[in-house]
């Protein structure tokens, strides 16, 4: 008759089957990134420039894993249309991927509203300046003709007859709209008479309305895009950095004088997503 | 026992691994949908529907050619926020009605000039008008002128360069809004604009400032009208005509409300017209819906008012050439030749033909020189005034020479006398036997412009079939009423005298409403327009006195009253006479009556 003999673990089995599976598995984890809540700060007006940084680190942000979520913090009166339309572009891409929160600071109107409309969630500030839905521009000068200056059409110099301009504004204003309701979609609780009056609203009032989600804090916000894209333990990252852009800076976007005075309205002729206050006289 | 060896290292590599993942992550991050954007490319930009093609419009010759019948006075003396060339499309369609246009110069008074303009368009004003110019213009459509005033909320300022160096309102510049002078002149008709624009935020032509217009009032200045499209309009208060205005989501911008939301008004008979915006017709936007049959309408509105056209539009009295016609027994001394000089020049000045004639012309306006009491040709031309001529004369040799069954006899002077076909009213004849300065056959003068002043067989009259003298009465009648037309029994002579006639029975004229005057006192100036022409007759005592008429005629009225805008009284008598006579001045030069004049003249010339 066979009998049982007792089994007895040596240390060197203890090792080869637990120890050393540990290690090696801990080791393994850190393959695991922790996620990364990453941060765009915007406070600047929407231009070439500023749009093309904003697009850098949202780039990167999509094309790296452990980013898993963008925090906008946005300070913008918007700016030029087409810059505008980059950078609502490019969010969308980001948000096929991992959710976009805004976080508005001091004022999200015109094209800055515009960005913000195109994330998942949008946390104001109860005096935040919310919203200058509209698009504003010069009208050309009617066609003149230049002795001295041929061109090959009546346009080829101003670009558009007067009229034209006028109504492609309000295609562009066509846009807008459809942003502001698509992007808010059954949270907004005003019509669109009210919306295309052009009027800035305080948070509180916008958060009445319907364009905006909550009032809160950074943090609030910050924590709200981790709870939307299911992490914890996660740390955050200023994407500026992390993308290898310089140190910020921006280029003068309205017109100053040289003794100091900026004018409300930008330098070049355009059509703008634009909150154009009364800045006379400010230095 | 050898399962066992392989899956528990394989747990514990595994453990640490799923360990930091459910630290790190609670879930994968899933979309509830696709993230939806603005459909870009099915946006387009709105146009508006433009109007149909209109027929087109032939210039109507006949107007071209004949004297232009509509004056239509565009204002640039008050800053106009706007260019001449911005309103094409209304300048073509008045010239295709044959009106001529004027451009308002600073210069020139604005009473002096309306007195020669049938309508008056003021654009955009934004120099203030003077209180003097606001009469002026009240009068003017007092008077039934026709107004066109139109503000717009983007001329609303004067832009830099633009103002006023007119004599008249020399320092209101630049300070007032396009509403603000507007409602200076229309305010007292009842009419008024905000100083606001209308929009329309879900219902607009390509913008919210530019309003589509659909309830438009019956009215000849809106007829035919369905759509209109204002870019950018004031709003307008009134208490009269209303004829077009926004629908319940037209805005006021003063207010957010759709309170008020009239955009075009008339007033005082359809004699003023007040819009809010001046785009619309403007290129391209007056191709748009109806704006191009407002333009029209408003054309029409600018050439069928009917003004009155009387003494007060002096020196503008006739827009005809001028046929004059001097009664034959006035002498053509080089007095009276000079000052018809100055009167061609005068109306060379109006840009008028003026020419001597012995035939009236159904195209051409009426000059009359004559002496009291009018003539029979003459009195054709006074219809309609209600004048009584009193002469009188105790001098029985005149009478008796006079014989009014006589035949036709050419006196020692080469004077006809005509014979008196029946005892009824007929043409005065001269007395033949009173040698006087009113010897029309007197040709040593010269004429002046190469002018043959008409002899007495050349002079005829269109309505004189009884040239038979004056039948006279048998006895001396006083205040012998003469109506216009039928001179029943002026006495022969006393009345081409020259003298002053009987101190204590002077010869008279009774105007209604302003009482006897002596003749010799006065001369009368008087209009009247039949059948499209403007006649002017001058009566007065002798041939100094008509110099005197044709002085006032070409320089000023202002020693003249004008009673009922179609009789002017003008003064005989100079200082130096009223000094002479112990008498004052019918007039004190600014054409104040002396009152205590007027009450001897007032006196019966029989009493």
């Amino acid at each position: 008759m066979n009998e049982h003999k007792p089994v007895t673990l040596t240390k060197a089995k203890l090792f080869l089957i637990i120890v050393l599976p540990l290690i090696a598995g801990t080791l393994l984890s850190f393959i695991i990134p922790q996620p990364v809540v990453g941060l765009i700060t915007f406070d600047d007006e929407i231009y070439g420039f500023s749009a093309k940084e904003f697009n850098t680190q949202i780039t990167y942000a999509r094309e790296h894993p452990e980013i898993r979520a963008v925090v906008i913090i946005l300070n913008s009166p918007g700016g030029t249309v087409v810059d505008t339309e980059s950078m609502y572009m490019e969010i969308a891409r980001l948000r096929e991927k991992k959710p976009v929160i805004t976080q508005i600071e001091g004022i999200a109107a015109s094209g800055g509203f515009y960005v913000a409309v195109g994330t998942d969630y949008i946390i104001a500030k109860p005096s935040s300046m919310i919203g200058n839905v509209g698009v504003l521009s010069f009208l050309p000068d009617n066609p003149s003709i230049d002795e001295n200056l041929y061109s090959t059409g009546p346009y080829k110099l101003w670009g558009f007859p007067r009229d034209t301009v006028m109504r492609e504004l309000e295609m562009i204003k066509q846009s807008f709209l459809q942003a502001v309701t698509l992007g808010r979609g059954k949270a907004l609780k005003t019509d669109a008479e009210t919306i295309l009056r052009g009027q800035i609203w305080m948070g509180s009032e916008a958060l009445r309305m319907g364009l905006v989600d909550e009032l809160g804090s950074l943090s609030y916000g910050i924590e709200k895009a981790a709870r939307l894209a299911n992490i914890s333990h996660y740390r955050t990252e200023d994407l500026r950095i992390l993308s290898g852009l310089p140190d910020p800076s921006s280029l003068p976007f309205f017109i100053e004088s040289p003794d100091g005075l900026i004018s409300p309205y930008p330098p070049n002729p355009g059509i703008y997503l634009l909150y154009v206050p009364n800045m006379e006289g400010k230095q | 026992m050898k399962i066992t060896r392989i899956v528990i290292p394989i747990l514990f590599l595994i453990l640490p691994i799923l360990a930091r993942t459910f630290w790190f992550y609670q879930g994968d991050y899933q979309r509830d949908s696709k993230v939806a954007t603005p459909d870009y490319a099915s946006l387009e930009m709105p146009f508006p529907s433009l109007s149909t093609t209109r027929p087109k419009n032939s210039p109507d010759t006949t107007s071209i050619q004949t004297k232009p019948k509509h004056r239509v006075l565009i204002d640039f003396s008050h800053g106009n926020n706007f260019d001449l060339s911005e309103i094409d499309s209304l300048t073509e369609e008045l010239s295709l009605t044959g009106a001529q246009m004027e451009l308002s110069s600073s210069s020139i008074p604005l009473g002096k000039i309306l007195k020669n303009i049938s309508s008056y368009v003021v654009l955009a004003p934004t120099n203030g008008f003077t209180p003097k110019e606001i009469q002026s213009i009240s009068d003017f459509i007092d008077r039934g002128g026709r107004l066109l005033i139109i503000t717009d909320p983007t001329r609303n300022y004067s832009m830099p360069g633009i103002g006023s160096d007119s004599l008249e309102s020399p320092s209101l510049t630049s300070y007032l809004s396009s509403v603000e002078v507007a409602n200076q002149i229309i305010e007292t008709f009842g009419i008024s604009f905000s100083d606001d624009y209308l929009y329309n935020i879900l219902n607009n032509e390509g913008n919210f400032r530019n309003i589509i217009l659909s309830d438009i009032q019956n009215n000849s200045i809106t007829q035919g009208l369905s759509k209109i499209v204002f870019y950018s309009t004031h709003s307008l208060k009134t208490t009269q005509t209303i004829l077009m205005k926004g629908d319940q989501s037209t805005l006021s911008s003063r207010t957010d409300q759709a309170e008020n939301t009239i955009v075009a008004a008339s007033a005082f008979n359809d004699n003023v017209l007040a819009i809010g915006d001046l785009t619309f017709m403007t290129s391209p936007y007056v191709q748009v819906n109806d704006n191009s049959l407002l333009v029209k309408n408003i054309a029409r509105f600018l050439t069928t008012g009917v003004k009155r056209h009387d003494l007060l539009d002096h020196p503008f009295l006739f827009s005809r050439p001028v046929d004059l016609i001097i009664r034959e027994e006035i002498k053509l001394n080089s007095d009276m030749l000079s000052e018809i000089t100055a009167l061609q020049s005068h109306f060379e000045g109006l840009n008028l033909e003026f020419d001597f004639s012995t035939e009236t012309q159904s195209d051409h306006d009426l000059l009359v020189l004559d002496i009291y009491p009018p003539d029979e040709n003459t009195t054709t031309y006074m219809e309609q005034f209600d004048l009584t001529f009193s002469y009188e004369s105790d001098d029985e040799s005149v009478l008796s020479e006079y014989d009014p069954g006589s035949n036709l006899e050419t006196d020692e002077d080469g004077l006809n006398s005509e014979t008196p076909q029946e005892n009824s009213p007929s043409a005065q004849t001269p007395d033949p036997t009173k040698k006087s300065d009113l010897d029309p056959q007197s040709q040593s003068t010269p004429t002046p412009s190469g002018a043959v002043p008409p002899s007495t067989s050349d002079i005829t009259s269109p309505t004189n079939s009884n040239k038979g003298a004056t039948p006279l009465p048998g006895s001396i009648s006083p205040d012998i009423a003469i109506t216009p037309g039928k001179i029943i029994s002026p006495t022969p002579g006393e009345e081409n005298s020259g003298q002053d006639g009987n101190e204590e029975n002077p010869n008279t004229v009774e105007i209604p409403g302003f009482g006897k005057l002596k003749t010799r006192d006065v001369g009368l100036l008087l209009f009247s327009t039949e059948s499209e022409r403007n006649t002017v007759i001058i009566l007065a005592e002798n041939a100094d006195a008509i110099y005197t008429m044709l002085e006032n005629l070409t320089t000023d009225l202002t020693n003249c009253i004008i009673e009922q805008g179609n009789v002017a009284i003008c003064s005989m008598i100079s200082e130096a006479d009223s000094s002479t006579d112990d008498e004052e001045p019918l007039f004190d030069g600014e054409g104040n009556i002396n009152q205590s004049e007027i009450d001897t003249l007032f006196q019966s010339p029989i009493e």
